[in-house]
């Protein structure tokens, strides 16, 4: 569905993301791991386009996704970013629909079908009690569903996550998790989601990229790719892979670590 | 693996976004009743039973009275209303566009451009009276993208208080090019006072043509902005994963903007601080951006047509510039907002 042709990004001068290549298939589940700074968030802005590649291109079901008018990408591919801003006094509702602006015609308001879908994430990211409330005065993991409910809004086949975990307590962690696996064997959808929780990683995603400096230094099933060494190559973590006796779930338990500067672009 | 999430706790209902409706109702009421003290109050007494009666084509007015509301009271509220309009709807757009708050046309050096460039015409070709606002609207449109231009720094995004120093410093030098030009040229430019403050008088139907188109293609692009501008208040990234053109939509709504204040400034000269106070209050009542632009186009042309009536009405018989009442409405206003404000610290 998706192919990602030897991109590189430069800013102010350096190449944050340095000749990644990698496809992706209708329903894979993708988990993006590396160290801050690797490179993990640009490689998905530039995907969407928000920020220029320097080298390389993006095709999308064999077209070149560039070319693609902007309401038929908005489609395509959808990005949950992390750098965004609050807007002033407006409400879950107005927020999330949002996400229905790829499917409006100018001057055409929402219709019956925007408000269902509006609603139906609503309901099922936990914040339909939240639909009337100003979003500026929201708690920030409250925050982070309505933005989340806004992806799921805006309906795209391949869904970016960068970081979707950030602010969720325990349980909306894995009912977000539950979400998005349903979305996927409902409709069809694939994702691409930033991680930095190494057990989710390994327990929840069928595929693994592993990224360091901007390069890909690892694809495939977690359990295959992820071994103790690389993740101490990645991460200066120190710590095996356990499996958890009773359920048989993967875990990393770490045992040391070290300043890992050292390998921050290189 | 089911979840359900605990049951949250009640949750207070926090919503205190105004309900529209009750707000139009406000709004068109004060509408009227500006409507009517306007065409009412002046020089020439003429009773609010009178204005009625005229209005629904009875009553018996003499001729005098009669040009009086037609040709002088009328275009000056209808233009009066426009001005009012086309100001604050300029200010919610440099408003949304920005992300700052504070952003006037007055005050960030939009207005000031189109006075000059006015100012150049009226000195140098006086009978090209039509190419006044397609010329205040340039310089609206130069002086607000080297103000947004000076005030932004990659990464961080326009700084309200830089976007307002650069105001004052366009201010001050366009300011005194314009003096420079009224002074050398002190026989072409006859009235050229209104630009330091705005007023309404001797408005006519001819102000009224130079005006209307300007306001149409303003609301007609604002329409299409405004749920634009919402989405890009999201966060850059955001909006282009939503199939938003940020560079083109921003562009556009400084292009908007400065065709609103610059023809409103071409015809009323200098009205300050209605684009600032009108969006401001607007925005923390209408959450909704759909009726952001009527209750803002209506808000402003109810400020502008009461502060158009007290102009006349508190000192007769002379009449105060109008920009001296927004100036007192809204000079105390901006002092809050900046006293208010969080992101000055």
């Amino acid at each position: 569905m998706l192919e990602v042709q030897n991109i590189s990004v430069n800013l102010g001068g350096v190449e944050v993301v340095r000749d990644v290549s990698f496809q992706v298939a209708t329903n894979e589940n993708i988990a993006i791991i590396g160290p801050n700074g690797c490179g993990k968030s640009t490689l998905l802005r530039c995907m969407i386009g928000s920020i220029p590649a320097e080298k390389g291109r993006i095709y999308f079901g064999g077209e070149d996704f560039s070319g693609l008018p902007l309401k038929q990408r908005a489609k395509s591919l959808g990005l949950l970013s992390q750098r965004e801003s609050v807007p002033s006094m407006t409400s879950v509702f107005d927020y999330v629909c949002a996400g229905r602006h790829p499917y409006r015609t100018f001057l055409k308001g929402l219709n019956h079908t925007d408000v269902q879908v509006v609603d139906r994430v609503l309901e099922e990211l936990d914040i339909s009690h939240l639909r009337d409330r100003i979003v500026e005065r929201l708690s920030g993991g409250e925050r982070q569903r309505v933005r989340l409910a806004t992806l799921m809004a805006q309906d795209p086949q391949i869904l970016l996550l960068d970081e979707p975990m950030t602010g969720l307590d325990l349980c909306h962690q894995y009912l977000l998790l539950q979400v998005l696996s349903i979305t996927r064997s409902n409709s069809s959808k694939a994702f691409i989601s930033v991680m930095h929780d190494i057990d989710m990683a390994l327990r929840f995603f069928s595929r693994l990229l592993v990224m360091q400096g901007g390069r890909i230094v690892a694809d495939g099933p977690p359990q295959e790719v992820l071994c103790d060494s690389l993740i101490y190559q990645v991460f200066g973590v120190r710590g095996k892979i356990q499996t958890h006796k009773e359920t048989s779930f993967p875990l990393f338990v770490c045992d040391s670590f070290q300043n890992q500067s050292r390998y921050i672009g290189n | 693996m089911a979840i359900k999430p605990p049951s949250e706790l009640p949750q207070q209902s926090g919503i205190v976004l105004f309900r529209p409706f009750a707000l139009c109702i406000f709004l068109g009421a004060m509408l009227l009743a500006g409507s009517a003290a306007s065409l009412s109050v002046g020089a020439a007494q003429i009773s609010f039973q009178e204005v009625c009666d005229w209005v629904s084509g009875g009553g018996e007015l003499t001729e005098v009275q009669e040009a009086i509301l037609g040709r002088s009271r009328l275009p000056r509220l209808i233009v009066a209303l426009l001005v009012g309009a086309n100001l604050s709807i300029a200010g919610l757009l440099l408003q949304l566009v920005t992300r700052n708050p504070l952003a006037d046309p007055g005050l960030i050096g939009v207005t000031a451009g189109a006075g000059l460039a006015a100012t150049i015409v009226l000195a140098l070709y006086p009978e090209a009276t039509s190419a006044l606002p397609m010329a205040a609207f340039s310089g609206a449109l130069i002086s607000s993208i080297v103000v947004y231009g000076v005030s932004w720094r990659p990464g961080a995004g326009s700084s309200p208080i830089r976007m307002i120093l650069a105001g004052v410093a366009v201010n001050a030098i366009l300011g005194a090019v314009i003096g420079f030009l009224m002074t050398a040229y002190s026989d072409r430019i006859p009235s050229m006072m209104f630009w330091t403050s705005g007023s309404f008088n001797g408005r006519s139907w001819m102000h009224f043509d130079l005006l209307w188109p300007y306001s149409l293609i303003g609301a007609v692009g604002s329409v299409f902005l405004i749920p634009r501008l919402k989405i890009l208040e999201m966060g850059e990234d955001t909006a282009t994963s939503l199939g938003i053109n940020v560079g083109k939509v921003r562009l556009f709504a400084f292009v908007i903007a400065a065709l609103l204040a610059g023809s409103a400034a071409s015809v009323a000269g200098l009205v300050g601080f209605v684009g600032l106070v009108v969006p401001h209050l607007v925005r923390l009542l209408v959450g909704r951006s759909a009726a952001l632009l009527p209750v803002c186009a209506a808000g402003g042309a109810c400020l502008l047509v009461w502060s158009d009536v007290a102009a006349r009405a508190i000192l007769p018989p002379s009449e105060i510039a109008v920009g001296v009442i927004t100036g007192l409405l809204g000079g105390p206003y901006f002092v809050y907002l900046l006293y208010k404000s969080r992101w000055l610290q």
